[in-house]
C-alpha cells in the first residue's frame, strides 16, 4: 500500500513532452492505484486470517544473512579500485566460511580454491572471451 | 524449391561447416548452463569470428551458438535451482524439486528430449508456414498486443502459490522496477533517483541473477547454522533416464507447449522468456492435477522446455520473412546478415532461397547436435550436485559477478544483482512468490509501450482495445483467467478448511 503511494505521488514528477493523455505516467499511476487496493485486501484478509506467524528466524541467522549481504556489498563498492582478483578472492572467501558454518579448520584450502578461482575466471574470461574485468591494483 | 532446397542443404554439409555447428552449440551449451552467462553474450563475444566466414558458415556457428545455449539452461535451473536462461526460469520450479528428491537424472533427460523435439516442432514450422505466418505477424495492432500481454500477465494466477493477492501484488512489484529509466516511446526518464545508470533502466540479466542466484545464496547463509543443513544439493540423481509411458503421457503436454513456444515466438519482442512461463502455466491450469505442481513433477519441467526450444523456430519467423528481430540473440543475428551484406525480410525468399534452407538445415542440425552432446554429457552435468554446497555457492556466485559486469560493462550491475537478491529473500520470507515479479518485469515496457501505442493511434479512445476482434477476444480470455483463478483459491481455501 505504501509503495503503491508512493509511486503514485512521485508518478507527478515525471515531466511529460507528450499529449497529457497518455504520458508516461499513465501506466505508473494505475499501477499504484491497483497496488494500493490490492495492498489493502492483502491487509484486511492478514487481519481476518488465524495468525500461524512466520517461523522466528534466530538472531545468529540473521547475523549470517546480514554478514553475506555486507561482503557483497564491500565487493561491489571496492572491486573497481582494488580489481577483480583480489575482490572475488575475498568474497568467495569470506561466503564459504559462512555457508560452512564458519569451519576456520579448512580456511587455507578455502583460500587456495578463491585465489585459484579468481585466477582462471578472470584470465578465461579478459583473455578469450575478451570481457572488460577490473584489474584494480594488479593492472 | 526443391533444387534451393537440395543446394542449401548440401552446402552446410561440408565438416567444416558441421563442425562448427558442434562446436557453437557446445559453447551455447555452455553460456546457457554458466548462470550469469548467456547466448546473447556467447553470439556477441563470437560475433567477430564471423567476418571472415562465408554467409552459411557464420549462420552455423551463430545458429549452434543460439540453440544451444537456450537448451543449455534447463542444466542449472534443474541442479542448482538458478535458470541458465530466463527461457528456463520455469523449469526451476519442477525441475528442481525433482533434483532434491533424487530425480535430477530423469529431470534432465526429460528436460533435454523434450527441448529437441519442442525445437523440431518449430522448425518444421517455420520450414512450412514461416511466410504465412509471418504476414499474419505483422497484421497484429498494439491494441492486440496489449491485449496479448495484458492475457499473458493475468496468467500469473497459476504461478501465485498460495495467495492470488501476494500473486498480483508480485506482478505489480516487477511492472514499477519495469517503469525505472526511459520510458518507452518519448524517453522521458523517471523513478531513477538521479542515479545516471539507472536511465537505461534495469537490465534483465543482474535482476535474475540476482533474484535467483543471489537470493540462494542468502538463503543458504541462513540455512547454514542448523546441524541438519544439508552440505551437497542431493547426493542421489537417480536413473538418467525416462520410461516409454512416462513419455507418451506427455504428448499433449508437448503439442499444447510447442503451439504457445511457437507462437510467442513470433510475436517480436516477446520470446522464449516468457514462452516457458505461459506453457507451465497453461500445463498446470489444464492438469487433473494442479496442487502437484511446484512439488517436483515431469509436466512442469517438459512444459517450458518444450516451449522454450519451440520458440527459437518461431523467432526466426519475423527475424527471415520480415527481418524483425523476436529478441536480444535474434537483434544480433540481423546485425550478422548485415555484415555479410544481406538484409533479412520478404525478398529473402526471392533473393537468397538457397540460403534460408541452409538455415533451416543448420537449425536441425544444430538440435540434433544439442541433443547427442547433452545426453552425452549429462553425468558429467550431474556431478556438480557432487561438489559440496559452501564451495559451489561462491563459485557460482563468481561468474555471476562476472556476468553481471559483462552484460553491460558497468561494476553498477553487482548493486544491481545485490538489491534484487535481498529483495528476493525478504519478499520470499512473507510468502510473495518470485515468478510474478519476474514475469511484470520482462513484459512491463512491452505492455506499456503497446498502451501508449495504442492510445496515440485511437487519439486517446480506448474503444480499440475492445472493438479489434483478437483484442476483445484476449481481453475476455483476462478476465475470464482471473474469475477462474479466483473461484479455484476460494474453493482451495474451502477445501482446506473443511479437511480442518
Amino acid at each position: 500500500m505504501v509503495l503503491g503511494v508512493m509511486i503514485f505521488f512521485s508518478s507527478y514528477t515525471i515531466k511529460t513532452n507528450m499529449f497529457s493523455q497518455f504520458s508516461s505516467s499513465l501506466l505508473p499511476r494505475t499501477v499504484a492505484i491497483l497496488m494500493f487496493i490490492l495492498g489493502g485486501l492483502e491487509v484486511l484478509v492478514s487481519w481476518r486470517a488465524e495468525r500461524t506467524g512466520n517461523p522466528a528466524i534466530s538472531k545468529k541467522a540473521i547475523m549470517q544473512v546480514c554478514i553475506s549481504i555486507i561482503s557483497m556489498l564491500v565487493y561491489a563498492l571496492s572491486i573497481d579500485v582494488v580489481g577483480f582478483i583480489i575482490m572475488t578472492t575475498l568474497l568467495m572467501f569470506v561466503q564459504m566460511l559462512i555457508i560452512s558454518n564458519w569451519k576456520y579448520k579448512k580456511s587455507v584450502s578455502y583460500l587456495i580454491i578463491s585465489a585459484s578461482s579468481s585466477v582462471a575466471f578472470y584470465y578465461l574470461f579478459s583473455q578469450v572471451f575478451y570481457l572488460m574485468l577490473p584489474q584494480g591494483i594488479l593492472g | 524449391m526443391f533444387a534451393h532446397f537440395l543446394t542449401g542443404v548440401i552446402e552446410v554439409m561440408s565438416l567444416g561447416n558441421i563442425l562448427l555447428i558442434i562446436a557453437g552449440t557446445a559453447l551455447g551449451i555452455m553460456f546457457g548452463a554458466i548462470p550469469g552467462l548467456t547466448p546473447a553474450m556467447a553470439i556477441a563475444l563470437c560475433l567477430p569470428m564471423t567476418f571472415n566466414l562465408e554467409i552459411v558458415s557464420s549462420m552455423c556457428l551463430l545458429i549452434g551458438l543460439y540453440l544451444g545455449g537456450v537448451s543449455g539452461g534447463l542444466i542449472s535451473a534443474i541442479l542448482l535451482r538458478i535458470p541458465g536462461t530466463a527461457g528456463s526460469l520455469a523449469t526451476t520450479f519442477d525441475g528442481h524439486p525433482m533434483a532434491t528428491q533424487g530425480k535430477a537424472g530423469k529431470a534432465l533427460a526429460a528436460g533435454i528430449i523434450f527441448s529437441f523435439l519442442g525445437g523440431l516442432f518449430s522448425i518444421m514450422i517455420l520450414l512450412l508456414v514461416a511466410p504465412q505466418l509471418a504476414e499474419v505477424a505483422v497484421r497484429i495492432t498494439p491494441f492486440d498486443y496489449f491485449s496479448i500481454i495484458l492475457f499473458s500477465l493475468t496468467l500469473v494466477g497459476g504461478l501465485a502459490g498460495k495467495s492470488l493477492i501476494k500473486g498480483l501484488l508480485s506482478c505489480l512489484l516487477g511492472l514499477c522496477f519495469s517503469f525505472v529509466g526511459s520510458a518507452p516511446i518519448d524517453g522521458v526518464i523517471r523513478y531513477t533517483m538521479g542515479i545516471r545508470n539507472l536511465n537505461g533502466g534495469f537490465v534483465f540479466l543482474p535482476v535474475m541473477i540476482g533474484l535467483y542466484a543471489v537470493s540462494q545464496i542468502l538463503n543458504s547463509a541462513e540455512d547454514a547454522i542448523k546441524a541438519d543443513a544439508p552440505t551437497k544439493i542431493t547426493s542421489n540423481v537417480g536413473k538418467v533416464a525416462i520410461t516409454w509411458k512416462e513419455f507418451t503421457g506427455q504428448t499433449v503436454n508437448f503439442l499444447r507447449s510447442s503451439v504457445i513456444g511457437t507462437i510467442i515466438g513470433i510475436l517480436p519482442g516477446i520470446g522464449g522468456g516468457t514462452s516457458n512461463l505461459i506453457a507451465y502455466t497453461a500445463a498446470r491450469s489444464s492438469s487433473k492435477e494442479p496442487e502437484k505442481f511446484g512439488t517436483g513433477i515431469l509436466d512442469g519441467v517438459v512444459a517450458p522446455e518444450t516451449a522454450n526450444n519451440a520458440a527459437i523456430g518461431g523467432a526466426m519467423i519475423p527475424l527471415l520473412c520480415l527481418g524483425i528481430p523476436g529478441d536480444v540473440v535474434t537483434a544480433i543475428l540481423i546485425g550478422a546478415f548485415m555484415i555479410q551484406g544481406i538484409t533479412p525480410g520478404p525478398m529473402l525468399f526471392t533473393t537468397q532461397p538457397t540460403l534460408l534452407y541452409s538455415i533451416f538445415t543448420a537449425l536441425i542440425i544444430s538440435n540434433i547436435a544439442m541433443i547427442v552432446l547433452e545426453l552425452l554429457f549429462l553425468k558429467g552435468f550431474i556431478k556438480v550436485l557432487n561438489i559440496p554446497k559452501h564451495i559451489l555457492l561462491p563459485g557460482i556466485l563468481c561468474v555471476c559477478a562476472i556476468g553481471a559486469i559483462g552484460a553491460n560493462n558497468r561494476v553498477f550491475d553487482i548493486f544491481v544483482i545485490l538489491l534484487f537478491g535481498i529483495l528476493a529473500f525478504l519478499i520470499t520470507k512473507f510468502e510473495y512468490p518470485v515468478p510474478p515479479l519476474v514475469m511484470g518485469f520482462i513484459l512491463g515496457p512491452m505492455l506499456e509501450t503497446n498502451l501508449r501505442r495504442g492510445l496515440i493511434f485511437s487519439k486517446g479512445s480506448i474503444v480499440p482495445f475492445f472493438t479489434h476482434p483478437l483484442s476483445c477476444i484476449m481481453i475476455i480470455l483476462s478476465v475470464l483467467s482471473i474469475v477462474f483463478t479466483v473461484v479455484a483459491s476460494n474453493k482451495k481455501v474451502k477445501r482446506v478448511q473443511n479437511g480442518q
